[in-house]
């Protein structure tokens, strides 16, 4: 019942969106090391290339990011630039703090992947840039999943 | 002479409320004319680390017989940039417009455009453009038509 309760709702979310559900799947991308717990989703539509219901937690683990940088959402961390087409899928988000009470602090999270043949998921790299409290340069493996 | 002044005076104030990052700004722009499309973008983009393009202008006008009418010529705004990656080598850009308006057909036209700079000192980008057309037809999606050919943008 509740399974039917759930495919119902989805499929009452996606019929009051304009956009042909057909052309709509699931997207989502994580990274969890030393460095870094990071989870992206959304929903995408292939037809007009918009991400909905983007949903981002960003944890940076690796010393040096400014304190009111360490936790993120996707208010504070927005994506900036996006390219998901053929085997590519590239993010870009980036933060940037400047006021009365922090001379400078930034944050750049850059994922890029290409889809594995083996897996079918999109794998391959982020660089983490922070200008905090140190200069922080890091990079890791990065996985995403589309469905 | 008024209206030239309050022009400038707008512009001036709409750099002053952007952030300290994105005073360092620079001009990318693209042109396509052969058969199949005449296209003049600009865009303005940041040098800073903040990325992505903005005050886009130009005017796409696609010359295929099945693109819907109120798509074939447009004055490209930013909601039009659906897609961007910036960065070293890389320029890729997408640019789609559908209708929108009451009693019009589900329509669209999208453009991809993908090109390298040869080395960091050349800020000339040359690739390769896919023109997507939707016609106003039922089932589209299946009728979509793609042309292709050259592209080439400047940055600086």
């Amino acid at each position: 019942m509740k399974r039917t309760c759930t495919a119902l709702l989805g499929g009452a979310a996606l019929l009051a969106s304009s956009l042909p559900a057909s052309a709509t799947g699931g997207l989502d991308c994580g990274i969890k090391d030393a460095n870094l717990n990071f989870s992206f989703s959304a929903l995408f539509n292939r037809g007009s290339s918009q991400f909905l219901d983007a949903s981002t937690s960003f944890e940076a683990l690796v010393p040096g990011v400014h304190p009111r940088q360490v936790k993120m959402d996707g208010e504070t961390l927005p994506l900036t630039q996006k390219w998901y087409e053929g085997d590519e899928l590239k993010l870009q988000f980036y933060s940037e703090l400047q006021n009365e009470e922090v001379d400078f602090a930034s944050v750049k999270l850059t994922i890029q992947t290409k889809i594995d043949d083996d897996s079918g998921d999109h794998v391959g790299t982020y660089a983490l840039v922070a200008h905090g409290e140190d200069l922080v340069e890091v990079t890791g493996e990065a996985r995403c999943i589309a469905g | 002479m008024t209206s030239k002044f309050n022009a400038a005076l707008i512009a001036a104030a709409a750099i002053f409320c952007l952030p300290a990052s994105a005073f360092a700004t620079g001009n990318l722009g693209c042109t396509i004319e052969d058969k199949n499309l005449d296209l003049d973008f600009e865009a303005i983009y940041s040098y800073s680390d903040i990325g992505g393009l903005f005050q886009l202008r130009g005017t796409l006008d696609a010359k295929s017989p099945k693109v819907y009418k109120s798509l074939r010529k447009f004055e490209i705004k930013d909601d039009d940039l659906r897609q961007q990656w910036f960065r070293g080598e890389d320029l890729k850009l997408m640019l789609y417009r559908e209708t929108v308006a009451d009693g019009e057909p589900h329509a669209s036209v999208k453009l991809i455009i993908e090109a390298k700079r040869p080395s960091e000192d050349d800020m000339g980008y040359d690739g390769t453009y896919a023109l997507t057309i939707e016609p106003a037809v039922t089932g589209s999606e299946s009728q979509s038509v793609t042309v292709k050919g050259k592209v080439s943008c400047g940055a600086g």
